[in-house]
């Protein structure tokens, strides 16, 4: 019963497998360029989710070309891509910071070790 | 040590977003209870209201135009934070600096294919309410195309074309156009960030000047995002 | 008059986007930001004004009415966290010209002024978000902000900090937007009033969803307000900022989670059936790990400003515990609590970076005797320690009476008890400090050192004075929330 349940919904399945590999990453790896690459992946995660809520099968681009009350039932739904667009910029701009600290912390002490940084604080 | 409490952390979370998943509306059915009243008034009405094709940027810009401005400050926001972390680094230990290329077949392809790719930038970015795109997709190709720039002929000639005080001045004055935008609903008498009910004329529809204050930000945008590419990428490359 | 609901966020959001076209040379980036939170503080003010009459202001950004556009909601409990945050900002500020000229290059400070106007539009923003989505944007503005205000300060533990902290604050990103999105999926809805009516449908034919999306928005902004046990960025962050950066950061934009949450309970899942409403109950058992844990790491401390980062912990499950107990009385607490820890905590970190700015000494054990040279500023930090514990007289103890008081009639007498003990435990670790700096004798004759200079002495002791007004004539103030709390629960 389970397994049909999320073979029809293999899409959100993806997604979240997706979310936790990068948790996984974020959490596990030292390095702190993988750090940032799973914090990506779990984004990535999340937006495909996202766009998948939005999908339905058979619908078109929300691109319009008149308006009426039948333009509901054939395009997807657009709102989901503006939110994931949000997303991406949002991410970006995480991505973009963390990259800049990370420069900044390898020029100060030459890793990009979690651990070797620990030890190099204390 | 640490691999073990992540593992159950995520098996953890795994199981519950599994037995979440199993009763969750089916993947792309026509029926979901996302699917409702507010996402058809979207595609019903904004042809009418927006007078715009694209419903994406329709949202983005005018029905939801105040989380885009959010996320444009979000951009700014991490410039600013690249920006005052990277401030007087000048890539001093960098291993590898980056420099200009001496590839010759680089620097004359790129320089004969960047003006083909900043037209195509502002083409997305002006015709993004008619067609998929937008400010924050032609931003993105147009900066890209300076970050071809950047590469090939390396950053310190990239500085003399685009000193870094216009980049920021730039970045500040495309977000504060935003702003103005807003601002010119309240002054029209509506509320801020209005476009149609404060009387903006939205023009004929599938034109290129129409949407009225959509296509003033979506230009706004494409310089902001422009903008923020070229001095993050200014600012990790060393030359600040 | 309803513009300045909006005008709240962007006049400080201008502001920011002023600094680097304008505030680029010399002073003028402080000019520019001081501008920006007087006007700032002036909209709070006007804002408390209109909604203390009772009377919310719903403003639906470019005249799109909800679900299809986004609801600004600004009523007496935004207006006045509003109106404090940004009384809090203007010391802050000002403190500011002074303290960080020094220690940061031109480049880095310009960036200094337009973060922290960021940082304060985001908060504003949050505590006025009607919309999910809205608040996901605003909560990404002021985690950034305060990122990038830890950052500025070009040395290893700073930037190891907030690259601690914006790695755990993309996971509590993730964690949102993931509670968002399946919220979405169920309900098809993003604005609060709309939610709050189509939500108990979705709980009856997808309770798993809806459960797991409430989770992992209570974890999300659970990361982000330092609650136990996921306040482990706190301490590292908040103690290697530099002092102005430090108060904001944790008098206030610790805050801006809880406020979050609180107003996605209030005003979306309180209509919702009993299992969705067991949150607060959850998130109170935490609280007093929080309350217990924080005070006992504070205790070992020996860093001053380690210390207090570890008290802003305790300081947040005060807050958590109260608003959980769901009585107006304990909410009036809770959101005083929100606004008194924001004045003493800023005031307390000011003083530490006056202290630090003087002396040099951040050790606990070194500031013996540091009351004889520098009584003003040791005056603010007894007032700070004094109100941190809750010694009757001080606001702190307004607002902890108002939660025990609460509590008690909410039929909760643990959650009394747990906060009363709390109380005695920062005695334990906030009366040392006094003690030590009044009456300690230096471990070597210290050369004569005036006080700080008045630009930088009197934003901390106005701090202090809002402190000691809020504490003998409270009745005001409480009056306002008291209203404000029987709105938020519906009563």
């Amino acid at each position: 019963m389970l397994s049909l349940d999320l073979f029809l919904r293999l899409n959100y399945l993806a997604s979240i497998m997706l979310f936790l590999i990068g948790l996984h990453t974020m959490l596990t790896h030292a390095n702190l360029i993988k750090k940032v690459m799973g914090m990506n992946i779990m984004e990535t995660g999340i937006f495909l989710f996202l766009v998948s809520i939005g999908y339905a099968h058979g619908t078109l681009s929300p691109i319009i070309r008149q308006s009426g009350p039948e333009q509901g039932l054939i395009y997807t739904n657009p709102l989901l891509a503006a939110i994931v667009l949000t997303g991406i910029v949002i991410a970006v701009s995480t991505t973009a910071y963390a990259l800049s600290i990370i420069i900044k912390l390898y020029e100060q002490c030459g890793t990009l070790d979690v651990d070797r940084l620990e030890k190099l604080r204390s | 040590m640490r691999h073990l409490p992540a593992l159950l952390l995520v098996v953890a979370i795994a199981y519950v977003l599994a037995l979440t998943l199993t009763e969750a509306p089916a993947f792309g059915g026509l029926d979901v209870p996302a699917r409702n009243e507010v996402m058809r008034f979207y595609l019903d009405e904004e042809l009418d209201q927006a007078g715009i094709p694209n419903t994406v940027t329709a949202i983005i810009f005018d029905y939801r135009a105040y989380d885009t401005m959010g996320e444009a400050t979000v951009l700014f926001t991490a410039v600013g934070a690249a920006a005052a972390v990277l401030a007087g680094h000048a890539g001093k230990l960098v291993a590898r600096p980056m420099a200009a290329t001496d590839d010759v077949i680089l620097r004359i392809v790129s320089r004969m294919v960047i003006p083909f790719v900043q037209v195509f930038g502002i083409y997305v970015v002006v015709y993004g309410h008619l067609s998929p795109g937008g400010g924050f997709a032609g931003g993105t190709i147009l900066g890209g195309s300076m970050a071809l720039y950047l590469f090939v002929f390396g950053p310190k000639r990239t500085a003399r074309k685009i000193p870094p005080a216009w980049g920021e001045i730039m970045e500040g004055a495309a977000a504060f156009w935003y702003v103005l935008v807003g601002l010119g609903g309240v002054l029209l008498g509506a509320n801020f960030l209005a476009n149609a009910a404060a009387g903006v004329p939205l023009g004929v529809q599938g034109q290129l000047f129409s949407g009225g204050a959509i296509w003033l930000i979506g230009l706004g945008v494409g310089v902001k995002v422009a903008a923020t590419i070229v001095n993050l990428l200014v600012h990790l490359a060393g030359e600040t | 008059m309803d513009h300045l609901a909006v005008l709240l966020t962007v006049i400080p959001l201008s502001g920011a986007f002023f600094v680097p076209m304008f505030g680029r040379e010399g002073d003028r980036g402080y000019r520019v930001a001081l501008g920006t939170v007087l006007l700032t503080t002036a909209c709070a003010a006007a804002l408390l004004v209109i909604t203390g009459r009772g009377q919310a202001i719903s403003y639906y950004v470019g005249n799109w009415a909800p679900p299809w556009g986004i609801e600004i909601r600004v009523d007496a409990f935004s207006a006045f966290l509003s109106f404090s945050f940004s009384l809090v900002y203007l010391a802050v500020i000002a403190y500011s010209a002074r303290d960080v000229s020094h220690e940061l290059n031109p480049a880095a400070l310009r960036w200094y002024w337009s973060l922290m106007l960021l940082l304060l539009a985001g908060l504003l923003g949050v505590s006025s978000a009607a919309d999910l989505f809205n608040l996901f944007v605003f909560t990404e503005i002021y985690s950034l902000a305060a990122c990038g205000i830890i950052s500025v300060r070009d040395r290893m533990d700073s930037l190891e900090a907030a690259l601690k902290y914006l790695l755990l604050s993309a996971v509590a990103a993730g964690c949102i937007l993931l509670g968002i999105s399946l919220i979405y999926m169920v309900t098809g809805h993003l604005n609060y009033a709309h939610l709050a009516t189509a939500l108990p449908a979705a709980v009856a034919t997808s309770p798993r969803t809806v459960l797991a999306a409430v989770a992992l928005l209570a974890t999300g902004f659970g990361l982000k307000s330092a609650l136990f046990p996921l306040h482990m960025w706190l301490p590292d962050a908040h103690s290697s900022a530099l002092s102005p950066a430090s108060a904001v950061l944790s008098g206030i934009a610790v805050k801006a989670g809880i406020i979050a949450l609180f107003r996605l309970f209030a005003s979306v899942l309180s209509a919702s059936p009993a299992v969705v409403r067991a949150m607060p109950t959850f998130l109170a058992v935490l609280a007093v790990g929080g309350m217990i844990f924080g005070a006992l790491f504070a205790m070992t401390q020996t860093d001053l400003k380690r210390m207090l980062a570890y008290s802003t912990v305790v300081q947040v499950g005060y807050i958590y515990l109260a608003f959980s107990v769901l009585n107006p009385v304990a909410l009036t607490g809770a959101i005083l609590h929100i606004v008194n820890h924001a004045l003493l905590k800023g005031m307390l970190f000011l003083s530490a970076g006056l202290i630090i700015h003087r002396t040099g000494k951040r050790r606990i054990a070194d500031l013996q005797g540091i009351g004889r040279e520098m009584p003003l500023t040791m005056i603010a930090l007894t007032i700070g320690a004094m109100g941190m514990v809750g010694i009757p007289l001080t606001n702190g103890f307004v607002s902890k009476w108002h939660m025990v008081l609460g509590s008690l009639e909410a039929g909760q007498p643990l959650a009394a008890g747990v906060i009363l003990l709390s109380s005695l435990f920062s005695a334990l670790y906030y009366f040392p400090l006094v003690i030590a700096g009044w009456f300690g004798n230096p471990a070597a004759p210290a050369p004569a050192r005036p006080e700080a200079p008045p630009s930088m002495l009197w934003p901390v002791l106005g701090l202090g004075a809002v402190s000691l007004i809020l504490g003998i004539v409270p009745e005001p103030v409480v009056n306002v929330l008291g209203e404000a709390a029987k709105h938020l629960l519906g009563q």
